[in-house]
């Protein structure tokens, strides 16, 4: 493989890496959030 | 609630924006001698995004041990765990880089040798501990003292991370954006700013993700004090 091919793979590895991490962060809090607030819900609703 | 959500999407829309816009300076004003220098621009971004975590959490972690308020041990932990990730990124892609540029692709990633990268390694090792550790507590006063300490103790892996390069031979390139002067390579005002466009970006994405952490900390104390409230119900 030449030296270009691979200077790109690498470059795209890296920048879909960075918007991977990106990614991740942004959704964890928000699934994370949304699973905490069905049981919160659930657990009002059992109290009444 | 919902307006203080809406408030911190526009962190996340101009952060985004920004790193997208970006891309137009990286790719279509700047010029290099080989296209995978371009990584560099996301690799300093991601380092000094995890200082700066990591320096939010010092600050945290004092201000914790001293007013005693469980907001500035989550904003510590919360800031951790952004800088986590970022560090994780920033050890790959140098990885990737080392690869790349110490020969032809001789798949040689890693460099014991280098000051930085291995110190970089000790301060990822030792933020995950405090995460391990952090989460093994039950107790929230225990849980949040002592985390604090152990957030003051690792701190010094940060400076020890980033002077490394400095103080000894390091493969690290040291940038100056005035030609002539000492530094491994010259930067030009383009390039400059297309890495302060990606810091400021990269930042405001920081306190976006702080914010929705500190959202997902405030479910999850209701989520305690409901269970807390049903176990006393049932006794």
């Amino acid at each position: 493989m030449s030296e270009l091919i691979q200077d790109i793979t690498t470059m795209i590895i890296s920048y879909a890496l960075f918007w991977f991490v990106i990614i991740i962060l942004i959704l964890y809090p928000k699934l994370s959030r949304r699973k905490i607030q069905k049981r919160i819900n659930k657990l009002n609703q059992s109290n009444k | 609630m919902i307006r203080k959500i809406k408030k911190n999407h526009y962190f996340l829309i101009i952060s985004l924006s920004l790193l997208i816009i970006n891309l137009f300076f990286i790719f279509g004003l700047t010029t290099f001698s080989r296209i995978v220098y371009v990584i560099f621009f996301y690799h300093v971004s991601a380092a000094w995004l995890s200082y700066f975590s990591f320096g939010v959490s010092l600050v945290s972690h004092i201000l914790y041990l001293k007013q005693k308020k469980m907001n500035w041990s989550n904003l510590g932990k919360n800031s951790i765990i952004i800088g986590v990730f970022f560090v994780a990124f920033t050890l790959i892609t140098g990885s990737l880089w080392f690869n790349a540029t110490s020969g032809a692709y001789n798949n040689i990633y890693w460099q014991w040798s280098d000051p930085r990268q291995t110190t970089t390694l000790i301060l990822f090792l030792s933020y995950i501990a405090y995460l391990i550790y952090r989460n093994f507590i039950e107790e929230r006063e225990k849980k949040a003292k002592l985390s604090a300490i152990l957030g003051i103790v690792f701190f010094p892996t940060v400076p020890l991370s980033y002077l490394s390069a400095i103080i000894f031979t390091s493969l690290h390139p040291l940038i100056n954006p005035n030609p002539g002067e000492p530094g491994n390579i010259y930067w030009d005002t383009i390039k400059m700013f297309s890495l302060f466009f990606n810091l400021i970006a990269i930042t405001l994405l920081y306190i976006y993700l702080v914010r929705e952490l500190k959202e997902l900390d405030m479910a999850k104390q209701t989520l305690q004090e409901l269970l807390q409230t049903k176990m006393e119900e049932q006794k």
